[in-house]
């Protein structure tokens, strides 16, 4: 394993030399192999006709065809109809995207770039202790005492023996252009996304009610189960709504500035009320409740479009430019106007690779439609 | 793992292990049923992987392990012979290691050409197998500095691409458990 891992990132240090025209130094070096070896590597990486007969060999793969008899000789359960689903998941490719837009000339037209420092999020939180102190974790700054551990991407709150009966808080703030990994006191894991805020306990009572409150932002929960904590159940506070589970895996999403707060359904069930009403989720449901409605509009929807965030990837279905753009801002740490309000609502679905530039980015969207861009500072124009 | 996930760990490997496992037993057909032979274990065992290279790593291993046993199976001595010298030189693991390289990088950079528009790939598959700007130049009639010129947007396009820690095709695991 540990020499599988080398030969992994050895593959890309190669292939990158050789995109850039460089020599291969990585290889050069490597260890791993004898001299004959290496030159045998570069040969069949870089020689005319081993590149020829390489092509030929995966030309005569048919990856459709060959899936489909791979297919019907598994026992799959029976819901089938899981496979349209699969094969929209499949544009795992990032940059296999398409713009369902129909517009034909295409005009193309140079960005104007001025003074870019727009940088890809990271891992990084502010912690605020209940004395009121904050605490920076990113990958250079660590925190830790008795039974709390932060770093570069994580915080474990350790079950420390304590006679408390009083609650003490921290919170915890993602910003823009962030990301963060929480493991609460009693196992419960959270992910929020940038511009989030959790608020929770240090230690849970037992015998109560374990409440953590997500004051704004995203979150992803992975909650502990009740079992483990003599029934005590788990309860997610945000402004509109509360959210009561035994033990369970769901999303929400409270962006600040957005008019519906999105419920999400991964694992387990899930209790929602607010003041005037109460709704049970299944796995695979969603439940959105407006600013301006007092009940939650309970749908359907394929679970892992709303959760890949957590996973490195941007996964839009249909999404509106506008929102895109949106969830772009949080991330980049931009901001961004669409001037042609016409350009708001074109719908998009692709699969897109958080660790790459916003130029990246914007060339993939520009490149299969008539838009230009304009990147000035920490300000973005679309138009 | 989701039928999804597995779909989707199908999809970004199949081709590659067919590729690879090709290299030890010099025939495509072949490979490409020892490829879905080793898919089908993966399902049937309810395998979970839980990273890229966990993923890489269970695969290459098992389809290495398979074209192996089939060599030395009846059914391929009947047909085919292998002398004992080419065998051993196939058994050893820095045979397996070297072809796993040159699998990945090989994708690696397919999958970055990809990216890039078309004039721009184009010199980039005459670059990679190491053509000078002349050469390129002539082959495509157009002019060195234009070589040169597209050159430069596919560096600066590829740059973010080329990270350690990037990942060109995107896994979806199963997110419970």
């Amino acid at each position: 394993m540990i020499n599988f891992n080398k030969i992994i990132i050895l593959s890309k240090q190669i292939a990158a030399s050789l995109l850039k025209d460089e020599k291969a130094e990585s290889l050069e070096s490597s260890d791993l192999f004898s001299q004959e070896e290496k030159d045998n590597i570069l040969k069949r990486l870089t020689d005319k006709s081993e590149i020829a007969s390489r092509f030929q060999l995966k030309n005569k793969i048919d990856k459709k065809e060959d899936w489909q008899s791979l297919k019907s000789k598994l026992h799959l359960p029976k819901k089938t109809y899981y496979w349209q689903y699969a094969t929209a998941a499949s544009i795992a490719l990032i940059m296999a995207l398409t713009f369902v837009y129909h517009k034909i000339d295409t005009q193309k037209v140079d960005p104007v770039l001025v003074d870019t420092k727009i940088e890809i999020g990271t891992d990084k939180a502010i912690l605020t202790l209940s004395d009121g102190s904050t605490v920076l974790l990113d990958s250079t700054n660590v925190y830790q005492n008795k039974s709390v551990n932060g770093n570069g991407n994580k915080i474990t709150y350790g079950s420390a023996e304590s006679n408390n009966q009083e609650l003490e808080f921290n919170y915890l703030t993602v910003p823009r252009g962030g990301q963060y990994h929480v493991e609460l006191s009693d196992g419960t894991e959270v992910w929020l996304n940038s511009e989030s805020q959790l608020k929770y306990p240090v230690n849970f009572i037992e015998g109560n009610p374990r409440e953590v409150e997500l004051v704004y932002g995203e979150a992803y929960l992975e909650v502990s189960k009740s079992t483990k904590h003599n029934g005590d159940t788990f309860t997610l506070k945000t402004k509109e709504q509360n959210l009561t589970v035994l033990g369970t895996i769901f999303n929400v999403n409270a962006v600040k500035n957005e008019t519906e707060i999105i419920t999400t359904l991964v694992e387990g069930s899930i209790l929602l009320s607010n003041d005037l009403n109460t709704s049970i989720l299944v796995p695979s449901q969603q439940a959105r409740l407006s600013q301006d409605k007092s009940d939650f509009e309970i749908s359907t929807v394929e679970v892992e479009e709303f959760i890949s965030w957590r996973n490195g990837v941007f996964s839009f279905t249909n999404k509106s430019l506008k929102d895109i753009m949106k969830v772009l801002s949080r991330w980049y740490d931009v901001d961004i106007l669409i001037v042609n309000e016409e350009m708001e609502n074109v719908g998009f679905t692709g699969v897109l690779n958080k660790q790459q530039s916003i130029e990246n980015i914007l060339e993939i969207i520009k490149s299969t439609n008539n838009m230009n861009y304009k990147i000035e500072n920490k300000h973005i124009t679309i138009e | 793992m989701s039928i999804k996930a597995y779909k989707n760990v199908f999809d970004s490997l199949y081709t590659s292990l067919c590729v690879f496992a090709s290299s030890y037993v010099g025939n495509i057909d072949v490979a490409k049923d020892l490829v879905q032979d080793v898919f089908i274990k993966v399902w049937e065992d309810k395998i979970d992987f839980k990273s890229e290279l966990a993923v890489k790593s269970y695969l290459y291993t098992a389809v290495k392990n398979r074209a192996l046993d089939f060599l030395k199976s009846k059914r391929f001595k009947a047909t085919d012979h292998m002398s004992v010298v080419e065998l051993d030189h196939l058994n050893k693991e820095s045979f397996y290691l070297k072809e796993v390289v040159i699998e990945e990088a090989a994708t690696v950079i397919e999958e970055a050409i990809k990216t890039l528009p078309n004039r721009c790939a184009q010199i980039m598959r005459l670059s990679i197998k190491e053509l000078t700007n002349i050469e390129i130049a002539k082959q495509l009639e157009i002019s060195v500095n234009t070589v040169k010129a597209q050159k430069k947007i596919a560096y600066k396009r590829l740059r973010p691409l080329l990270k350690e820690h990037f990942v060109l095709i995107a896994f979806v695991f199963s997110s419970s458990n």
